[in-house]
């Protein structure tokens, strides 16, 4: 049998996660609660200055987001492990990077849609105005999204295989994305409050460095974190 | 190396360090402006380079590994990741101290002193990783891979804190221009490594027999014996 | 010593003056951190090698 191509693999590993995803939609619709819930902590942790809930709002939406990718990480995971399916996957001629790609395509794709929805509920919740264009907003929230998505489905894919699994993967995660976190609620802060010095375009520059990095460094790397 | 060799070695690097706390104490000039607090420096910048160089260490190991395996290199990332983190810790320790009476404030995330702190949480979590994973052979593959990641993101990390701190004030830095606190430094800045090259080698030799342990096949117990001959 | 009178006199102590208990706390610290990760160290070496 001919080896599939890897962009043919990618394309059907990454309808298969979403396939899953979309066959078990209470788990997606339990993690948009989950990320409401934790804004409406946010809010009455922080609040009830709404002045201020406002300023902050950039960094809510992406602390919401890094909270619920964790738990979405978590679960991509147990399935395959729960299944056996990661080595049934090597069992077939399959690119171990397809998986890769796929994965994290599928979790990006996951969470970039997560945080779409809590784009309205910010503006209701804590009166945000969007000031800059809207579809700036959202690449901004795509680009964020895939940043997460890289490294997190390459620790995902360690720590499910390791004790401690659900503080191991946080543990891992989050410091490698502070970058990615400054710059994606920076710059979501400017969509919000207008950008008068034109720094959005800066801050877009340095998440999509991240993301190239994570997103090579990720390809690279993943065949040995699956490999016997 | 040699026992004697080995003990005398960390005799030099007591004495180094001895030594270099009385020239950073006593005899180098209080500072200009910071007068005595000044002093701490000569302890807070060698932790500091020794951190740094500890995780460029880790990462020459690791991607060593990757490329070809062997438990020595293992070892030795084991080594780096564990020291490095303790003279970072140092490090941030000392920087806070410092800054209370020179900034004011205990923190004021400097872009150092605070890509040092994600990098300490990093490698905390690399160490945590290798406790959780069981077998030898993967423990290895992924922290090597962990701590590639961490090692790239360092500059990525510093830069995005730079940038992002450069949009409030800007933070004075410690310079030091007298020629006797120059070589205070440089003093306690040797002191220190040998310090690092101690525990280096005592740590990777701790690495290297448990490795040696966790892979050679224990011998079958007694009863198994007897159960196979019946 | 004399160099560091000499100094002090045309220097003074610095606009921060004393600052002593921060010094040997930082410099305690240094040392602490370092004695207890060498007694952790000797704690640990493997007992094959104690001869």
């Amino acid at each position: 049998m001919r080896r599939p191509g890897l962009l043919a693999s990618t394309w059907v590993l990454f309808r298969k996660d979403l396939l899953l995803e979309w066959r078990s939609r209470a788990r997606v619709n339990a993690l948009l609660f989950f990320s409401l819930a934790t804004l409406l902590l946010f809010s009455f942790a922080l609040g009830p200055d709404t002045a201020l809930l406002r300023r902050n709002a950039g960094g809510y939406l992406w602390l919401a987001l890094l909270l619920a990718s964790v738990l979405a990480l978590g679960e991509s995971f147990r399935v395959e492990r729960e299944n056996a399916t990661l080595e049934g996957l090597r069992l077939v001629p399959v690119n171990a990077r397809a998986i890769f790609l796929a994965k994290a395509v599928a979790n990006a794709v996951l969470l970039a849609g997560l945080g779409g929805l809590l784009v309205p509920v910010l503006v209701a919740l804590l009166d945000v105005r969007i000031v800059l264009p809207v579809g700036q907003l959202l690449g901004l929230i795509l680009l964020g999204c895939l940043a997460i998505a890289a490294p997190g489905t390459l620790y995902g894919a360690i720590a499910s295989h390791a004790r401690a699994r659900d503080v191991l993967l946080p543990l891992l995660l989050f410091p490698i994305l502070i970058p990615a976190l400054v710059a994606a609620a920076k710059g979501t802060a400017l969509v919000f409050e207008g950008d008068p010095m034109g720094q959005f375009p800066s801050w877009v520059a340095l998440l999509t460095s991240f993301d190239l990095i994570y997103w090579g460094l990720g390809v690279l790397l993943f065949p040995r974190v699956v490999e016997e | 190396m040699s026992k004697p060799v080995r003990i005398g070695f960390v005799l030099f690097a007591i004495a180094l360090l001895v030594s270099g706390a009385w020239i950073g104490l006593a005899w180098a000039p209080p500072d200009r402006e910071m007068g005595h607090v000044q002093r701490i420096m000569y302890m807070h910048v060698p932790a500091a380079w020794m951190a740094l160089l500890s995780a460029t260490m880790n990462f020459g190991a690791c991607v060593s590994y990757l490329w070809k395996a062997s438990w020595k290199k293992d070892a030795f990332a084991e080594a780096t990741a564990e020291v490095g983190l303790l003279f970072g810790t140092i490090a941030i320790l000392l920087g806070a101290i410092w800054g209370r009476p020179t900034w004011g404030v205990y923190w004021a995330w400097d872009p150092r002193l605070t890509t040092m702190a994600i990098l300490l949480v990093a490698y905390a979590g690399y160490l945590a990783l290798r406790r959780f994973v069981d077998d030898p052979d993967r423990r290895a593959v992924w922290s090597a891979v962990v701590g590639i990641i961490i090692a790239v993101d360092v500059p990525v990390v510093y830069f995005s804190v730079k940038w992002w701190k450069s949009l409030h004030q800007v933070q004075s830095t410690p310079r030091t221009v007298d020629p006797q606190m120059v070589i205070a430094l440089r003093w306690n800045a040797f002191a220190f490594l040998a310090v690092l090259i101690v525990f280096l080698v005592t740590r990777y030799r701790i690495a290297l027999a448990a490795r040696m342990r966790e892979t050679t096949v224990p011998d079958a117990p007694a009863g198994a014996r007897e159960a196979v001959a019946s | 010593m004399s160099t560091l009178t000499l100094v002090l006199a045309a220097v003074g102590e610095g606009r921060i003056r004393g600052g002593w208990e921060y010094v040997w706390t930082a410099y305690g610290i240094a040392w602490a951190g370092i004695s207890l990760y060498a007694l952790s160290l000797w704690a640990r070496w493997p007992r094959e090698e104690r001869k």
